[in-house]
């Protein structure tokens, strides 16, 4: 199953053929426009078309990351689906406490609930990777429920970071080793310490 | 020449001003603080970038967030409001050929912008005030953390910005819609009905389609400044509220900050900020886009009414798009973040693509047409949405934005790729041409050499510092927090250097401007006008 | 003049909507609403205002 290393790496690669497209495209306009040839408009059929792909493409990555990176689904459905563990989270005066065991052990495939509850200001909720890299994140706003579903597939030890400024004082909010994942066949190469 | 001398009196004999209308003189006022606000901006980013390559001695946690909060601020109200600023209050009246309503409003806008940034400048740099633009709920009013005369400050600066903005909408509907005294009565229900699309839309269910009243331009500015309006509304909302709690603590009553719901203060903040990113910069750019393809091409608008048209969406889209911005809230409804946060926001890359096509065809039905440094400036800007509207639109998304939230590759590769190469290249693009307009042609460019090299290394620095900003942030770099121990050194010494780019050709830009006008040139634009009107500029047989 | 009375009661109506509004989407929208058609009107005030102005015969212009 994806996970954001795999979403991210497609994105990377996905963005940079566009971007070295469009900036083709740009140098070769550029190239022409100073020179003479046919001067004639668009017709109606090519500007629809346009039209056409923009819709396709704008609306279309949305049902296309519906249906290939998983949470999403679950995210949008996560008040129906009954979790197998929930961990409390508090946020106060820029520390984050996880009430209960630590690490929070969760078992591979489990959907398991990290309810964060922030008592003063907004922070943020993410997990990380050994190598910084982020596995998920959420805001915690107070007053309100912050819920984040998520399953683990990789074997691993994850930190946690707020990932929401909430002054000066919160710049380095962090729970290292505060997740560990057990079960799984396979390891997430950038999670083993 | 000597080089003094040239420094004074500028290239050619500089700037003569004799001839120069008041407006003339306004605009010129905002573009030059304008500019100077971009180069503080610019320098606030590269402090914070050496920062996170190196942490500088001199600079703790308190500083560094003052800096991230004013840095947006200068970089928006203080550059880029100013530059719009003065364009517009000159094009409105020279488009519509009509004297401007009030020139006292126009030149009291500019120095309560200036003032007001500066004054909220001045509550980062002396008092750390720094609950960065975003403000949310309750951290502008955290005691714990911020001194009360530092935030009081920074609301006063808020305060010049909005009461200069609101000016600047008046002035500008009324100078559309009014009218000058000794002329025939203008019909100022058809023209607000022109300026802000409602007769397009009639004309839609019409079979006798009536004439538009107003000019492309104008069209664009009207709508756009709608957005502005709404978007200082919501900005004085939460700056009056965060005063009620300033007072409340001054004078010993302190407020309960949960009288006020954390998440509804973020939608309602969210849809007026967001007014900006996804409202009025993007309907002004269009706009702005047809008119320099007009004028560069010197030929009517390829299909003008789909891009009014276009105009007209976009502005309603940009009332319906600030969801986006709260993917990861888990409290906000699904149905707005699934409605509002992708499939309205998706409507951004039609509406911005029109306007990318329609600019584009305009200029090849002119071909072949010289690379004046408006055109390169134009194709840099057009280039800088490209890339910039769709990283947007993907970071939109449910999937994505998981992942993708608060890191650098929102704040690199969407906003600061929008902002400098998208933006900043459109209103170089505009200075260039309005330059021997605002200037009746006394002005001459001092060294085309430099004009091109600040291009180049402003557009090569532009999309660097993005493309490095977003690999970053995919690699779990955040966008609001302080890097101390190196981690992602690779990426952050590549963004300065494009950064140091940015900045070595602002330097130039700046240069070439001083040598064009000469220091005394600059100093007459803030002298008084010697001719009294309020028309735009002096019919040609008026001018000596 | 009535262009900025109509701008301060609409900022004075948000900051109300600050206090009172609580976790409804409804009435988050009708904020919203709320805030854009007094916008509207706030700009409507400019074209009545400027309605008065000038008289029959005098110099054309325009646009």
């Amino acid at each position: 199953m994806a996970d954001s290393v795999d979403v991210l790496q497609t994105l990377k690669i996905v963005y940079t053929i566009y971007a070295l497209i469009v900036i083709s495209l740009i140098g070769w306009f550029a190239y022409n426009i100073v020179r003479d040839g046919k001067k004639e408009g668009a017709k109606p059929a090519i500007f629809y078309t346009y039209i056409a792909i923009l819709v396709v493409i704008g609306t279309g990555l949305h049902f296309l990351t519906y249906n290939t990176v998983p949470w999403v689904p679950y995210d949008l459905d996560r008040h129906k689906i009954k979790p197998d563990k929930v961990f409390h989270i508090t946020y106060r005066d820029h520390t984050i406490t996880i009430e209960g065991e630590k690490p929070m052990l969760i078992h591979c495939g489990d959907k398991v609930v990290f309810e964060a509850k922030s008592e003063d200001l907004t922070y943020g909720f993410g997990i990380f990777r050994q190598n910084g890299s982020m596995v998920a994140q959420m805001q915690v706003v107070p007053g309100s429920r912050n819920d984040l579903l998520w399953i683990f597939n990789k074997n691993g030890i994850y930190n946690i970071k707020s990932t929401e400024y909430s002054g000066p004082k919160g710049a380095f909010m962090e729970v290292r080793d505060a997740i560990r994942v057990i079960g799984c066949r396979e390891y997430d190469r950038y999670s083993i310490k | 020449m000597g080089f003094v001398k040239r420094l004074m009196e500028g290239y050619e004999g500089g700037l003569r001003d004799e001839a120069m209308t008041p407006m003339q003189k306004i605009a010129l006022r905002f573009v030059v603080i304008g500019l100077l606000f971009y180069g503080l901006a610019a320098l606030e980013g590269m402090i914070m970038r050496l920062h996170e390559v190196k942490p500088l001695p001199m600079i703790d946690e308190s500083h560094f967030f003052s800096i991230m909060t004013v840095h947006p601020m200068v970089g928006i109200f203080g550059s880029s409001y100013m530059i719009v600023f003065g364009a517009f209050l000159f094009l409105t009246p020279y488009l519509m050929k009509k004297p401007i309503y009030s020139v006292k409003l126009a030149d009291l806008s500019w120095k309560l912008m200036a003032g007001g940034t500066f004054i909220m400048w001045l509550a980062g740099f002396l008092f750390h005030y720094a609950p960065l633009y975003t403000l949310y709920w309750p951290l502008p009013v955290d005691f714990k953390q911020f001194n009360l005369i530092g935030g009081i400050t920074y609301i006063v600066g808020v305060v010049g910005i909005m009461v200069g903005t609101f000016l600047f909408t008046y002035n500008i509907f009324k100078t559309i819609l009014y009218t000058p005294e000794g002329w025939e009565r203008q019909p100022s229900w058809e023209l607000l009905k022109s300026t802000l699309g409602l007769e397009g839309l009639l004309n839609f269910f019409r079979r006798e389609k009536k004439e538009h009243l107003v000019p492309l331009p104008i069209a664009a500015i009207g709508r756009g400044t709608i957005d502005m309006g709404l978007n200082a509304i919501v900005i004085s909302s939460a700056g009056l509220l965060i005063l009620i709690y300033f007072l409340g603590e001054l004078f010993g009553a302190s407020l309960k900050d949960t009288w006020v719901d954390a998440l509804l203060y973020k939608n309602i903040f969210w849809w007026g900020l967001d007014l900006i990113a996804d409202g009025l910069v993007l309907i002004f750019v269009a706009g702005t886009w047809y008119l320099l393809a007009m004028l560069i091409s010197g030929k009517d608008l390829f299909m003008q009414n789909i891009a009014r048209a276009a105009l007209f969406i976009e502005m309603v889209v940009s009332w319906t798009v600030w969801s986006h911005h709260l993917m990861s809230d888990q409290g906000q409804p699904n149905i707005l973040k699934v409605v509002s946060g992708e499939m309205v926001t998706a409507f951004e890359l039609i509406t911005q693509g029109i306007a990318v096509f329609i600019t584009l065809v305009t200029l090849w039905r002119a071909r072949p047409l010289k690379m004046s440094n408006e055109l390169k400036f134009l194709l840099g800007g057009i280039l800088g949405f490209m890339l910039a509207v769709p990283a947007g639109i993907i970071q939109a998304d449910l999937g994505m934005n998981r992942v993708l939230h608060n890191t650098q590759w929102i704040i690199g590769t969407h906003v600061h790729v929008a902002i400098l190469v998208g933006l900043t290249m459109t209103l170089y693009s505009a200075i260039y041409i309005l330059l021997p307009i605002l200037t009746n042609n006394t002005v001459k460019l001092y060294s085309q050499k430099l004009a091109n090299l600040h291009f180049w290394l402003h557009l090569i620095g532009g999309i660097g510092m993005g493309a490095f900003m977003g690999m970053a942030g995919m690699d779990g770099m955040l966008r609001r927090a302080i890097y101390l121990n190196g981690e992602y050194n690779t990426y952050m010494i590549l963004a300065g250097i494009c950064g140091a780019m940015l900045l070595a050709a602002f330097v130039i830009f700046l240069y070439n401007i001083v040598m064009s006008f000469g220091v005394r040139g600059l100093i007459a634009i803030y002298r008084p006008a010697a001719v009294q009107t309020n028309e735009a500029v002096l019919p040609p047989k008026e001018e000596s | 003049m009535i262009y900025g009375i109509a701008v301060l009661i609409l900022i004075a109506l948000t900051l109300l909507f600050y206090f009172t509004i609580e976790k409804s989407v409804v009435a988050l929208v009708l904020a919203i609403v709320t805030i854009i058609v007094g916008y509207f009107v706030a700009v409507a005030t400019i074209a009545r205002e400027s309605e008065g102005e000038g008289a029959e015969g005098g110099r054309p212009g325009g646009s």
